[in-house]
C-alpha cells in the first residue's frame, strides 16, 4: 500500500471516530435530560404508591398490585441511572492504577456469574504495567466488555481469555510513540458479521433480541477508551468469536510507585 | 405549626410533595420555579424549604442563596434528578451554597418526609 493511501485511509478513519464520539456526546446530552425527567417521574410513582400503601390493608389484591408498581419503578430507576452514566462529564477523577488489578477486580465481580460450561482464563503478561485512569470508569468498561463476551457465548458456553501485556507503539496499531497497555478480551461466542461490528459502539445500538439490553454499555466503553487517549479494534467471526483489543497509553517510570 | 415551601417545576411530583406533607398537617406553599419560591417566601410562615435544583426561572440553588440571606436559619433540602453534569454535582453545589441535605431522584418520599420532621423537630 502506498503512504499516500495509507494516510488517506488513517485521516478517514480518524475523522469517523471523531465523528462517532461527538455522536456519542450528543446522545449523552440527551440521555442526560431524558434521565433527569424520567427520575422526577418516578419520585412521583414512588409518592403516591406509598401514600396509597397507607391507606390499604397489606394483604389486600390492591396492596400487592401496588407492590409490583413498586418493584417495575426499581427497575425504571436502575435505567436511568445507566442513562445517567452515559451523561457522565468526560475524563473522570484520573490518577496511577495498575491494570491488573482492574482485571482482577473484573474477574472477582463476574465470578459468580460465570454460566456453566464457560470458562474464564486470564493471562497477565505484564503485571506492573500503569496508565493513568479513573479506576472505577475503568472498571465499569472492563466488566461491560466481559459480560458482553459471556453473554456472546450463551446458551452453549465457551471460554473467555483475557490477556494484559505491554506493546509499543507500531506493533499492533498505528498509535502515537510510546509504550501502551493492551488489554485483550477473546471469546468464542457467536460472533458478529462486519455490518453489526461496525454498530457495535454506537449509543442504543443493541444485537440482543430477549430484551436484556440497552445498547449503552459498549459505546460507554468507547467513551472511556476514547477519554484515555486509547483505542479500540475488533476482529470477528460468527459463530467463530470476538477480539476485541483495548489499547491505553502506559505511564512509563512508574513501576514501583504502587503498593 | 411549621410551615414547608415546596419548590419544583413538575406540577405532579409537586402536587405529590403538598399531599405527603399536608397529610402530616405541615402549611405547605408551593412554587413552580426560583423566582416565584423568593416572591411567595415569607420568613414568618416558612421554616424548612425543599427545591429542586433545575428549574427554567431562577434555578434551585439561587433560592438556596437568597432563602439563606433573607432568613438564615430556614433548614433547606434540595432535591435533583441530575442533567448534564449528573445529579452529584449539582448537590454538591447545593451543599455548599448551604443546603442542610440533599435527595437524588428518584428518592422514597416517605424518607424525605421523615427527614422534614427530624429536622423541623430539632429546629
Amino acid at each position: 500500500m502506498s503512504v499516500k493511501k495509507q494516510k488517506r485511509q488513517t485521516d478517514y478513519r480518524t475523522s469517523e471516530k471523531t465523528e462517532i464520539r461527538n455522536c456519542i456526546r450528543q446522545y449523552g446530552k440527551l440521555a442526560g435530560g431524558i434521565a433527569h425527567d424520567l427520575n422526577t417521574i418516578l419520585t412521583t410513582i414512588y409518592g403516591y404508591s406509598e401514600m396509597a400503601l397507607e391507606t390499604l390493608d397489606g394483604t389486600s389484591e390492591a396492596a400487592q398490585d401496588i407492590h409490583k408498581i413498586l418493584l417495575a419503578a426499581d427497575r425504571a430507576r436502575e435505567l436511568t441511572g445507566r442513562l445517567m452514566n452515559l451523561s457522565r462529564p468526560a475524563g473522570g477523577d484520573r490518577k496511577t492504577v495498575r491494570v491488573s488489578d482492574i482485571i482482577e477486580e473484573t474477574i472477582s465481580l463476574i465470578r459468580p456469574s460465570i454460566p456453566h460450561g464457560t470458562e474464564v482464563t486470564v493471562n497477565i503478561a505484564s503485571p506492573d504495567i500503569l496508565i493513568s485512569a479513573d479506576p472505577l470508569q475503568l472498571f465499569r468498561a472492563f466488566t461491560n466488555l466481559a459480560v458482553n463476551a459471556l453473554q456472546a457465548m450463551e446458551p452453549a458456553g465457551g471460554s473467555l481469555t483475557i490477556t494484559l501485556e505491554k506493546v509499543f507503539a507500531g506493533e499492533v496499531n498505528k498509535m502515537n510513540n510510546g509504550e501502551y497497555a493492551l488489554i485483550r478480551f477473546a471469546d468464542t461466542g457467536q460472533g458478529m458479521d462486519k455490518k453489526t461490528a461496525e454498530k457495535m459502539f454506537d449509543p442504543f445500538f443493541t444485537a440482543r433480541s430477549n430484551g436484556n439490553g440497552t445498547g449503552l454499555g459498549l459505546s460507554l466503553v468507547y467513551d472511556i477508551i476514547s477519554d484515555l487517549e486509547g483505542d479500540i479494534n475488533v476482529s470477528s467471526e460468527v459463530n467463530e468469536g470476538t477480539v476485541i483489543d483495548i489499547l491505553i497509553p502506559a505511564e512509563t517510570g512508574k513501576f514501583a510507585s504502587l503498593p | 405549626m411549621a410551615g414547608v415551601m415546596v419548590v419544583e417545576d413538575d406540577p405532579a411530583l409537586r402536587g405529590m410533595l403538598r399531599e405527603a406533607l399536608e397529610k402530616r398537617k405541615y402549611i405547605v406553599i408551593t412554587a413552580c420555579d426560583g423566582r416565584e419560591a423568593i416572591a411567595k417566601f415569607r420568613p414568618s410562615v416558612v421554616d424548612l424549604v425543599i427545591t429542586d435544583l433545575l428549574m427554567p426561572e431562577e434555578d434551585g440553588l439561587m433560592v438556596i442563596m437568597k432563602i439563606k440571606e433573607i432568613k438564615p436559619s430556614t433548614r433547606v433540602i434540595a432535591i435533583s434528578g441530575g442533567g448534564k453534569a449528573g445529579p452529584g454535582s449539582y448537590l454538591l453545589m447545593a451543599s455548599k451554597l448551604g443546603a442542610d441535605l440533599v435527595f437524588s431522584k428518584p428518592f422514597l418520599p416517605s424518607e424525605l418526609v421523615q427527614k422534614v420532621k427530624e429536622m423541623l423537630d430539632k429546629h
